[in-house]
């Protein structure tokens, strides 16, 4: 039961064309108010998707909420994160289910202390223990964004953490990189 | 109205505004007379140049990409050979040095020889760095006042005034001397001699200036010694002479001039003193850097001995310090004449290698990310770089040409004055 | 019996002048066809810094009309002044970089580089853990990142402010601009690669032929002194991507890494990320003891 939802804005990688339309219709920089110190914006966080395999193999962006709010809490075990789709094991520390998952709102979140948030405010609970992380992700320095780094001419979008790390399996897949440097004349060491 | 001259010839002072044409075109005829051996070198110099000249139209067309130069070796033959070039044109007032300095009268009516070789010598650098340029076209931006000239500051503009103004200079005294001989009037020294005196001194800014090019650069420790500039005018002093001492004896016997062997042996004296001081400072060098270790011996490491199976360099640089070795003991042994054309040859050539390729090259490996690229030379760039070797032998050889009147007549008046 | 010698040999000497000259044309030949390619209007043009406003515009629409004819794809080149009160500092977290180098691909496609030598102004170096020596490190990894030994350094123009580029350039090609950008004219620039041997951090680039990129990959925004299409035989450099930074975006490669691992902003701006990172953090810049005063800075987050 894999549901596909694009969010507006879900995919980690935004088209080529969207990107430009953006650039595009950008203000011009005589727009640009001369007026300091700027105002402070929130940079709007979305949740994006958990990137996830489908019966066929394909990945697919699926939103949490979309299965955690029909599927009855009391029944989660660590031997369900296989529907998630791939080998998936609960690997986050020595956290079980429930450290995260509030038992009684399907669609809440945990918070210490016994607060809930809604889902879509994970990156509240995960800054409550990874406190130097948080701070340096609203300080701009960890998790990706795309915009302007003049918030007084255009807007600026964050990564939500669940983008790039799974809360189940947090630690950040490798990768293969990509354009290896090499011409005529490059020789490997 | 008549004006006496001090020798026999031409006894009226014409209009200078037709003669120096007049003696221009004359020059450019003397180039095609000759017997069949100067015609026969002049043709193989012609087609080497043509061949040089060739690949350099391909290297314009397609880019540089077809020579062997990449991001991280961005210099190469080309300026090894300009470095080297700039060194041989200092060298060349080897001659001036004993002749104006030290009252040394039969090196006196041999210097001209010194001093065309030196405007073949820069003609050399200047063609070498056209060659280098990624866009020929553009020449005219380094134009003061025309273009834009980042004097004080870019040392590259210091070396663009002195080598063009060492070129002015000795194409100043060549020429008038020429001019007079060909005018049959003794020069007036008031006119030359103050720059023959300037050329000693300017030689050295010369290649001092070279020198600082590669100095400065604190990205490039291979070259940010101070020893640079010392080692430049030193091995400058090894190939004038040895050159010079190698040409004197095929002007002996092309031209058929007498010269005797006495300017031979000045300049050999004096090959006897740079030949091992060069050696000296290659040697405190090589201490520094394998004495210290760590980053800064990177390069010498890897000219000397290869960096991880990579050793292109390493044959040539031994070669290069074979070459030195001998060369220096050959100049303080007595061999004869033979011997001693043996150590300018391999002097010259062993400078050329020490001073281009050990010198030019290493610099850039490591890079300056710590990657060691090598670098080969392809085709292309030793067609061009024989090329512009031959069209500068070629004007060297046609200079002399033009200088034989004047070097019979000194040459002449001292065993005159002698008899 | 002279005069049949004088006539044979001048006879000779016409013959080989005129085979002289035939093999002078052959070897010349290709020179006449690269001559063919360049106008004289590029050829005769001034320094960017004393070009009028008309002059520029000409330039410009020139550009743009030799873009079309030589790669066949329609581009707007803007000539984009530096906003004032703007100093742009950048800064990398080499904690959580992982070495994928999506952020060297996303230049080589913002920049216009050639496809063919994956040519870009980032270079990214896989180093090992526990030493910043920079000869232990490797431009040429090619496994899943990040290795757990290693940690990953990308490399570009640090746009220092006692750049030693600027002041070995023979004609000018070369400056810092207000905002701290150090750019270059690649209508001035004769390419002699003085900069290139005096760049102690490997960021410059040199055209060793004109770059050959499809129409469609062509990025169509382009700005004069920065991501148009370069010549062949010019010098070019990463700019911190002015077309898009002097409007207030993002600079490319910060876009295209997937961690976060890179900060940009104005260093005139207490408020800014950038200050937030060099006053909280443990900053460092490489080769400082060269004195380059670089403005890109390199920290952990332990």
């Amino acid at each position: 039961m894999i549901c596909v939802i694009a969010a507006a804005c879900g995919e980690r990688h935004h088209s080529e064309s969207a990107f430009r339309q953006r650039i595009a219709t950008a203000p011009a920089a005589s727009a640009r108010p001369n007026e300091t110190p700027r105002a402070e914006t929130r940079d709007p966080v979305q949740l994006h998707a958990l990137t996830l395999l489908d019966g066929k193999g394909q990945t697919k962006q699926v939103n949490c909420v979309s299965c955690h709010s029909l599927a009855p809490l009391d029944k989660l075990r660590e031997q369900q994160l296989s529907v998630h789709g791939g080998e998936r094991k609960l690997s986050h520390g020595n956290l079980t289910c429930k450290s995260c998952h509030d038992q009684d709102h399907n669609d809440r979140l945990t918070l210490v202390g016994g607060d809930t948030a809604p889902m879509t405010e994970a990156i509240t609970l995960c800054g409550q223990c990874h406190g130097p992380q948080y701070r340096d992700y609203k300080r701009g320095s960890h998790g990706g964004m795309k915009g302007y780094w003049d918030r007084s001419v255009g807007t600026r979008e964050r990564m939500h953490c669940v983008d790039c790390h799974d809360p189940h399996a947090p630690a950040f897949r490798p990768l293969m990189p990509v354009l290896p440097p090499h011409g005529s004349a490059e020789k490997a060491r | 109205m008549t004006f006496t001259t001090r020798t026999t010839g031409t006894t009226r002072q014409k209009n200078h505004a037709l003669l120096y044409p007049r003696f221009l075109w004359q020059l450019f005829l003397n180039s095609f007379r000759g017997g069949p051996a100067f015609y026969l070198w002049m043709t193989c110099l012609t087609a080497i140049a043509v061949v040089g000249l060739g690949a350099y139209a391909h290297q314009v067309n397609e880019g540089m990409r077809i020579t062997a130069l990449t991001d991280h070796v961005s210099w190469g033959l080309y300026i090894a050979n300009f470095t080297f070039g700039v060194g041989l044109a200092a060298g060349a007032v080897m001659m001036v040095i004993p002749a104006y300095l030290y009252d040394d009268h039969e090196m006196h009516d041999l210097t001209i020889i010194g001093e065309i070789l030196a405007i073949a010598a820069i003609a050399l650098c200047l063609c070498f760095v056209i060659v280098d340029m990624g866009r020929p076209d553009r020449l005219w931006h380094m134009l003061p006042f025309i273009g834009r000239f980042n004097w004080p500051i870019s040392m590259l503009t210091w070396d663009v005034i002195v080598l063009n103004g060492y070129l002015l200079i000795n194409l100043h005294v060549t020429g008038y001397l020429l001019y007079m001989r060909y005018l049959g009037r003794k020069p007036n020294p008031k006119v030359y001699v103050p720059f023959v005196f300037l050329s000693i001194g300017w030689a050295i800014s010369i290649h001092t200036v070279t020198a600082f090019l590669y100095q400065g650069l604190g990205g490039r420790p291979f070259w940010n010694s101070a020893l640079l500039a010392p080692r430049f005018i030193g091995s400058a002093f090894i190939t004038g002479p040895a050159f010079v001492i190698v040409l004197l004896q095929v002007i002996r016997r092309v031209l058929g001039l007498q010269i005797n062997d006495r300017p031979i042996g000045t300049l050999r004296s004096i090959l006897r003193i740079t030949i091992p001081v060069n050696l000296f400072m290659f040697c405190s060098e090589l201490f520094t850097a394998l004495y210290t270790g760590g980053h800064h011996s990177a390069a010498l490491s890897y000219l000397m001995f290869g960096h991880e199976g990579k050793t292109a360099l390493v044959p040539w640089i031994w070669t290069a310090l074979a070459f030195n070795a001998s060369s220096a003991l050959l100049v303080h042994s007595k061999v004869g004449l033979r011997g001693l054309n043996a150590a300018c040859v391999l002097a010259f050539v062993g400078v050329w290698i020490e001073k281009g390729m050990g010198l030019i090259i290493p610099g850039f490996i490591p890079s300056t990310l710590g990657e060691f690229v090598e670098y080969i030379p392809t085709l292309t760039e030793w067609r061009i770089t024989a090329g512009v070797w031959a069209l500068c032998l070629l004007l060297l050889t046609l200079g002399i040409k033009a200088a034989r009147p004047v070097l019979e007549g000194e040459l002449a008046a001292r065993r005159a004055e002698h008899s | 019996m002279a005069e049949t010698t004088s006539t044979r040999r001048r006879a000779l000497k016409v013959i080989g002048a005129t085979l002289g000259a035939s093999a002078f044309a052959a070897a010349a030949a290709p020179i006449k066809h690269w001559a063919e390619n360049l106008s004289l209007g590029e050829v005769l043009q001034k320094h960017y810094q004393e070009l009028t406003p008309e002059q520029l515009k000409d330039v410009l629409s020139r550009l743009e009309r030799e873009t079309l004819r030589k790669y066949g794809a329609e581009v707007t080149i803007e000539d984009i002044r530096p906003e004032p009160n703007t100093s742009f500092g950048y800064a990398l977290n080499l904690s959580i970089c992982i070495g994928c180098r999506r952020c060297a691909e996303a230049c080589h496609k913002e920049n216009n580089h050639d496809r063919a030598t994956n040519n870009s102004y980032i270079r990214v170096l896989e180093m090992q853990k526990g030493s910043l020596d920079l000869e232990k490190g490797n431009a040429h990894y090619d496994h899943p990142v990040p290795a757990p030994d290693k940690f990953y350094m990308p490399v570009q123009c640090h746009q220092c402010d006692n750049a030693p580029c600027i002041k070995v350039c023979p004609v000018q090609a070369t400056w810092k601009e207000p905002d701290g950008i150090v750019v270059v004219d690649y209508n001035w620039c004769i390419g002699c690669r003085y900069c290139e041997a005096a760049c102690p951090y490997h960021a410059r680039r040199f055209n060793w032929k004109a770059p050959e990129i499809p129409a469609e990959e062509i990025n169509p925004h382009q700005s004069y002194l920065s991501n148009r299409i370069r010549p062949q035989g010019v010098m070019e450099k990463c700019t911190f991507c002015l077309h898009r930074t002097r409007r207030g975006q993002l600079p490319a490669c910060l876009e295209a890494c997937p961690t976060g691992a890179r900060v940009f902003g104005n260093l005139l701006d207490p408020n800014s990320e950038i200050r937030w990172v060099l006053e909280n953090k443990r900053v460092f810049v490489l080769k400082e003891e060269l004195g380059t005063k670089p403005r890109f800075f390199y920290f952990f987050d332990e």
